[in-house]
């Protein structure tokens, strides 16, 4: 058996991938395929005595993962473990602690709307959430399905769209193409940013410096050095304040900076929460990832902070817990700021 | 010269090794019966069965492929033939020997090609410059510089005139004439009067591939030597099992007898359909596709596949001295795990 020392790399392209996920799990089988199995409850990778292990939400340790050498953070339920055994497998862990299907491949990511991106031989290809294969692994790039499509490179450097069967829908255009969410993906073209629809219209025209993803039905773009928000047909909100950062909208909130410290402004750009943090995340769940006096710790819709500011990294809130790393060791957090799982190696 | 024979012999049957699959009814999937499959142990090679069991001790320099219950056999320097249970049925004395796809398997010596029969009896003197294996009662000889066929009890039925021979399927065979390509049928006279300025052999479900004179493109001749069907694609194979491949530039693609694609132009390389699986290479190694919906059955990759023979897929993994030779089943998993 392999022994994979837990670097600072792991830890944090998991806490990363954690962010990334996050906003993805609200899907609970309802669609085509195993729509009777219950994806609302996941497990959780951690580490105990140096080895990988899942727990549930409560902080109870459900399997143990001794074989296996890397874990990412899960989704719909599905927990990707990665083994060797002549070649590279990944099982992906249902919420029982039992493996769901396994497929063999480079490389997964989480399992997001019934589909599975893989790669294998540096392609990247789709299964269903029984291991079946949608698409053959032929794609130059791809990203997992958002909003009932994935951004797809065929055979080419662009990005197009494809459908969960597989049918590539708009033909590859885009240099740059960001992930769907309210029906809008960022797109860039020569160096400035607009906006398509899911059918590949360019909905809002690049004429952005810097732009943001969609979140709550607004999103921040940049003009020169003053960012504002749009909303989803390009209108203008807030009247004319502008800021020198501006992040997404969650739970009505988003984080703003008008001088060095960020604060949160409701969608009117009414201030809610002051300007007190180095740096401020989305609100997810009612929580946001701040960091204040050089830790990071999360607030409530008040400005409460919920733990100390003791955490080297955190990830959003994501099924219930948030991942959080001190001194490289991984543990996590409930909403209420409990460490259901105290950081260990 | 002398080395480089058996290499060709070799590429030929990779493309010959598809005409005894399938029915006259059109893409029809037929397992073939396999008596055992070459394995490679210690580096040398014995047989195994379907079920991965050894039947013979490893003792070969090299053993190819089974066919007609025998299997090319090299050892040392010079080639026999060997039954599954490791008997050197025909002693080796050959510079080189083909498959017995049919009655006769072509073999070199100091002469020349000549045919022997699964007794080991020369049936057609090594009087030929190069001799190509049965398919259809007929393989393709050549003398000097001109390609004619001999039958199956080794007599010379078409003269040497051609100047290229395809391989006979269902009657009908491609042969380049001094007017271009042309059919002919098993007694040598011109099936049908088109002439092509390339042309591939019939297959599985009575259709050729064509190029036709001033065109790019390939088509699909029936026959009575018909376009049935048109494609935009610079090269065609023969359809097998109701799928045929098709390239342009570096991308393949499988399309069916109305042109529809089964998988689009996303492979960089595939191998032809049987048994209900092809090979395909999407990137730098090869996986398996199957007919049903044109998906990756397994995932897997090999350095190197071969097409489904007898339920089980020859396959390579590794590369150069380090190369592997294993075998999956029709689920992709291994049956003999790959060694050498």
């Amino acid at each position: 058996m392999r022994r994979i020392p837990l670097h600072r790399s792991f830890l944090l392209t998991l806490v990363l991938s954690m962010g990334l996920a996050q906003g993805c799990d609200t899907l609970t089988g309802d669609g085509d395929d195993g729509g009777d199995i219950d994806r609302s409850e996941r497990l959780f990778p951690v580490r105990a005595d140096g080895e990988y292990a899942l727990i549930d939400k409560t902080g109870r340790m459900v399997v143990s993962l001794d074989d296996y050498d890397e874990v990412k953070p899960g989704r719909e339920g599905l927990v990707p473990a990665r083994r060797w055994d002549g070649r590279t497998y990944w099982d992906f862990f249902d919420a029982q602690g039992q493996v769901a299907f396994t497929i063999a491949a480079d490389g997964v990511e989480a399992p997001s709307q019934d589909r599975v991106r893989f790669w294998v031989d540096g392609r990247s290809g789709f299964v269903d959430l029984e291991g079946r294969f949608i698409v053959n692994p032929y794609l130059a790039d791809a990203r997992s399905f958002r909003e009932d499509v994935a951004r797809v490179k065929t055979t080419s450097w662009r990005w197009g769209l494809m459908d969960r069967m597989g049918d590539v829908v708009v033909e590859p255009q885009w240099g740059s193409l960001q992930d769907f969410s309210n029906g809008r993906a960022r797109f860039e073209d020569d160096d400035a940013y607009g906006y398509i629809d899911a059918a590949g219209t360019e909905i809002i025209p690049s004429v952005y410096d810097d732009a943001r993803s969609f979140s709550g039905g607004r999103a921040a773009v940049r003009q020169g050095q003053r960012w504002f928000y749009i909303d989803e047909n390009d209108s203008r909100v807030m009247g004319s304040t502008t800021f020198i950062s501006a992040g997404d909208f969650g739970d009505g909130l988003a984080p703003v900076r008008t001088e060095n410290l960020w604060e949160y402004i409701d969608e009117s750009g009414a201030r809610q929460i002051g300007p007190q943090f180095e740096e401020a995340r989305k609100f997810v769940d009612d929580r946001a990832a701040v960091r204040v006096d050089g830790g990071w710790t999360f607030i409530d819709r008040d400005g409460t902070q919920i733990t100390p500011n003791t955490y080297d990294e955190v990830a959003d809130f994501d099924g219930g817990l948030a991942a959080v790393v001190v001194d490289e060791k991984l543990g996590y957090i409930d909403r209420d700021g409990r460490e259901v799982w105290i950081p260990r190696d | 010269m002398l080395r480089s024979l058996p290499l060709a012999l070799v590429a030929i049957l990779a493309l010959s090794a598809c005409d005894t699959l399938g029915g006259s009814d059109g893409g029809s999937v037929t397992r073939q019966d396999v008596a055992a499959f070459p394995v490679q142990v210690d580096s040398l090679w014995g047989f195994m069965d379907v079920e991965g069991r050894l039947t013979a001790q490893p003792r070969f320099g090299f053993a190819d492929e089974v066919y007609n219950g025998l299997a090319a056999v090299r050892d040392g320097a010079v080639w026999g033939y060997a039954s599954p249970d490791g008997q050197l049925v025909i002693p080796a004395t050959y510079e080189a020997a083909g498959r017995f796809t049919g009655d006769l398997a072509p073999v070199r010596s100091d002469a020349g090609w000549g045919y022997v029969n699964t007794s080991g009896t020369v049936v057609v003197d090594p009087t030929y410059d190069s001799a190509l294996e049965m398919s259809d009662d007929r393989a393709a000889v050549r003398a000097g510089f001109l390609w004619g066929y001999i039958d199956a009890s080794g007599t010379e039925v078409i003269a040497p005139q051609y100047a290229a021979a395809g391989e006979f399927v269902d009657g009908l065979a491609p042969v380049q004439t001094a007017d271009g390509w042309q059919y002919i049928d098993r007694s040598g006279a011109v099936a049908f009067g088109a002439t092509f300025a390339e042309a591939r052999a019939f297959s599985d479900v009575g259709l050729a591939p064509v190029r036709e004179a001033g065109s790019e493109a390939w088509k699909f001749i029936d026959t009575d030597g018909t376009i049935v069907l048109n494609t935009t694609y610079a090269s065609a194979m023969p359809f097998t099992e109701g799928y045929a491949r098709v390239e342009d530039g570096d991308r393949t693609a499988f399309i069916g007898r109305d042109g529809e694609f089964l998988i689009g132009p996303e492979m960089r390389e595939a191998g032809p359909f049987s048994e209900g699986l092809a090979a395909v290479r999407f990137n730098n190694r090869w996986t398996y596709v199957s007919r049903d919906d044109g998906l990756v059955v397994m995932s897997p990759l090999f350095s190197s596949a071969r097409p489904f023979r007898g339920g089980l897929a020859q396959v390579t993994t590794g590369s150069g001295d380090k190369v592997k030779t294993g075998y999956i089943n029709e689920s992709g998993q291994y049956v003999w795990e790959p060694s050498n």
